[in-house]
């Protein structure tokens, strides 16, 4: 039914534009002189004028038509204006007249037309303008200007102003169906992938009890099928995340949770994950890079793009190859992470380099060839890389490999505090520190335990602050004493220390947290203001770097103390 | 309805070539001096470039003026080809040859 409306406007748009050709062929007829009569329609049914005077044809047809017209003198002045014309502008006919045309139109279409009239004293020129209304709105109209004879003063502009408003309208409207179009496809596209995830975890649950064993010996052969139902389960699963992500970008529904991430310990994570694959392959895979740089970014997707790039990377090598992930300051670009993924499999052709982070983009369809995937991992990591403010290309050498670089915005205190210090421009009445000190308990030895309690711990911190007004900040580490988190809130002292009670709550509901770990969790007010302040650029900046070395002190202080 | 439009369209391609029908309609208003040359301009047109495979109608409207709102003639002399579709029409006398040649799809344009 939707589009059933898309197409009926668009023979509306093609309908008015048969119309307007008519109208202006009929127009040169006239002013070729080969037309001598007019039928003019009326309640009565048509009449037929039949005229020796070549004028009147044109003044009977000027009156009664849909379309604005005027002649104009050369200097743009208002010689004759039909009733429609005085209508399109709400003034009446007789004020028209003698009135720089100029004038009735909108403030800035007003420079261009002297030149119009000077291109139409050449030949015809057509333009799009907007006539001033009565009542300060703006009509849009297509303005058709023609050099004409007139009779005593000679040269002078014809001009056709058709009302576009229709026309606008009806372009508004098949924009706002399209975008519901869109919208149904995501929404449906979304509700899909998650239906086909359901039975599609089934398979891989049961799928795992039979290879475990658990219902059964099972035979060398029966194993072996299993691992490839088992292994292509995953393929598709893989494949219906992208879309479900992919959706979720479409209708803008990705919203990055940004912290200050270790770009070390992502890469780290994500080498992890991956290790077993490139194994698998015989391929090594490697990091190198600055161990202290952190980055402003959301942590779960920056694990995505990682795991994306060199996912990618060991699908493209072949065995015995090679794929190394860097990390560091970008060059030339202090403000920024580089993070480049290089591999020696067999490269990018130059075309298909310009097209790999397009939807949908395989080189050769290379479905045929056995690797697995829908196409949308790349396209979905430019998409996330720009939602950061980074940037992601690809440099290669067919036959010699490939590199994948993106960059990440550099992590510093200033550069995120200013949401905290003000709003809408004014200073915030106060600025608060809640600080959560968080030491592992005993039974958490293990490294590798610990890691997963701090990243739960940052979640939560992420999922308790307010995105506008609270930044969740790098937490300082002490070990084996302990850790120090911290939310910077634009919030006073009560306001604090609601949000602390929150946490303490939080935490205390979640296993993981109160099993691997004691906290502690307070507030403290870091900057108050009594009034209201209307800072400048640079007043914030000293704030902000105010504020950021009494929030390290606080923080180093805490974490010092025990 | 879009599809019967696209059949008839293939075939206005495919039967040209092979004498296709042209069905032309001229409206012209009594004796006066732009319908006589009308008149007299679409006869010598079609025998020069559609002989054999033309036919024309005229329809004076001033003996049936109610016959204008069905084409929606506004200026006379008017020529409307009604086949092949779709319906086109030229306005004015038809003094200048190509000009008719062009809008009626007789050339390419």
């Amino acid at each position: 039914m939707k589009s059933q409306c898309g197409r009926n406007l668009r023979a509306e748009l093609e309908h008015t534009q048969a119309r307007l050709a008519e109208l202006e062929a009929t127009m040169n007829a006239i002013y070729r002189g080969e037309v001598d009569a007019l039928a003019v329609g009326g309640p009565q049914g048509s009449r037929i004028f039949t005229l020796q005077n070549p004028e009147e044809p044109y003044r009977i047809l000027a009156e009664r038509m849909s379309e604005g017209v005027a002649t104009l003198s050369a200097e743009g002045t208002i010689l004759f204006c039909n009733q429609r014309l005085a209508k399109m502008t709400g003034l009446p006919p007789e004020r028209m007249l003698g009135a720089p045309f100029v004038s009735k139109l909108c403030e800035e279409d007003r420079a261009g037309f002297p030149g119009l009239v000077q291109l139409a004293l050449q030949h015809n020129v057509r333009s799009e303008g907007h006539l001033l209304q009565e009542n300060e709105s703006v009509l849009p109209v297509q303005l058709s200007l023609s050099r004409i004879l007139l009779q005593e003063s000679g040269e002078g502009i014809c001009l056709v102003a058709t009302d576009l408003s229709e026309r606008v309208r009806a372009e508004e409207e098949l924009r706002l169906s399209r975008e519901r179009q869109l919208r149904l496809k995501d929404e449906l596209l979304s509700h899909v992938s998650h239906e086909l995830r359901t039975p599609l975890a089934c398979i891989h649950q049961f799928t795992t009890i039979l290879l475990d064993g658990i219902s059964g010996e099972l035979t060398a052969d029966q194993s072996g099928v299993l691992e490839i139902i088992l292994k292509s389960a995953n393929q598709l699963r893989t494949m219906i995340d992208d879309l479900l992500e992919t959706a979720r970008i479409e209708a803008g529904k990705v919203k990055v949770a940004r912290s200050c991430v270790v770009l070390q310990d992502a890469v780290r994570e994500a080498i992890q994950m991956l290790r077993g694959t490139a194994a698998e392959k015989g391929i090594d895979l490697e990091r190198e890079g600055h161990s202290e740089l952190l980055v402003y970014a959301d942590p779960r997707r920056v694990l995505q793009i990682l795991l994306n790039l060199i996912g990618n990377a060991l699908k493209f090598t072949p065995a015995g190859g090679h794929v190394e992930v860097k990390y560091g300051v970008a060059p030339g670009e202090p403000g920024y992470a580089l993070v480049t993924v290089e591999d020696d499999g067999c490269g990018i052709s130059e075309p298909v380099q310009a097209r790999v982070f397009e939807r949908l983009y395989q080189e050769g369809g290379s479905i045929d060839q056995g690797h697995e995937g829908l196409g949308l991992g790349l396209a979905i990591c430019k998409e996330l890389v720009s939602s950061h403010k980074g940037k992601i290309w690809v440099e290669s050498q067919p036959g010699k490999g490939s590199t994948f670089s993106f960059t990440l915005p550099v992590y510093s205190l200033e550069r995120i505090l200013s949401p905290v210090l003000t709003e809408n421009g004014t200073l915030r009445r106060a600025v608060s520190l809640i600080l959560v000190r968080a030491v592992p308990k005993p039974t958490t030895a293990a490294i590798e335990q610990w890691s997963r309690t701090r990243r739960k711990l940052n979640e939560l911190l992420c999922r308790c602050s307010l995105p506008d007004k609270d930044v969740v900040l790098p937490s300082v580490r002490a070990q084996p004493a302990g850790e120090t988190f911290a939310i910077l809130a634009g919030t006073d002292a009560s306001g604090a220390e609601l949000l602390a009670q929150r946490i303490r709550q939080q935490m205390k509901r979640c296993q993981e947290l109160s099993e691997n770990c004691v906290a502690q969790v307070s507030s403290q007010v870091v900057r108050a203001t009594q009034e209201l302040e209307t800072p400048t650029k640079e007043d914030v900046e000293a704030i902000a770097r105010e504020v950021a070395c009494a929030v390290s002190q606080a923080m180093n202080m805490r974490s010092g103390s025990r | 309805m879009n599809r019967k439009t696209a059949k008839q369209d293939g075939k206005k391609k495919g039967q040209k070539a092979a004498g296709e029908m042209w069905n032309l309609r001229l409206y012209i208003a009594g004796e006066t001096a732009r319908s006589i040359a009308a008149l007299r301009n679409l006869q010598k047109i079609c025998d020069e470039h559609l002989p054999g495979k033309y036919h024309t109608e005229v329809i004076d409207l001033l003996e049936s003026p109610q016959l204008a709102a069905g084409d929606q003639i506004l200026a006379v002399p008017t020529l409307v080809r009604m086949l092949p579709p779709p319906l086109k029409k030229i306005i004015g006398d038809l003094s200048n040859t190509e000009r008719v040649l062009v809008g009626l799809d007789v050339v390419p344009r």
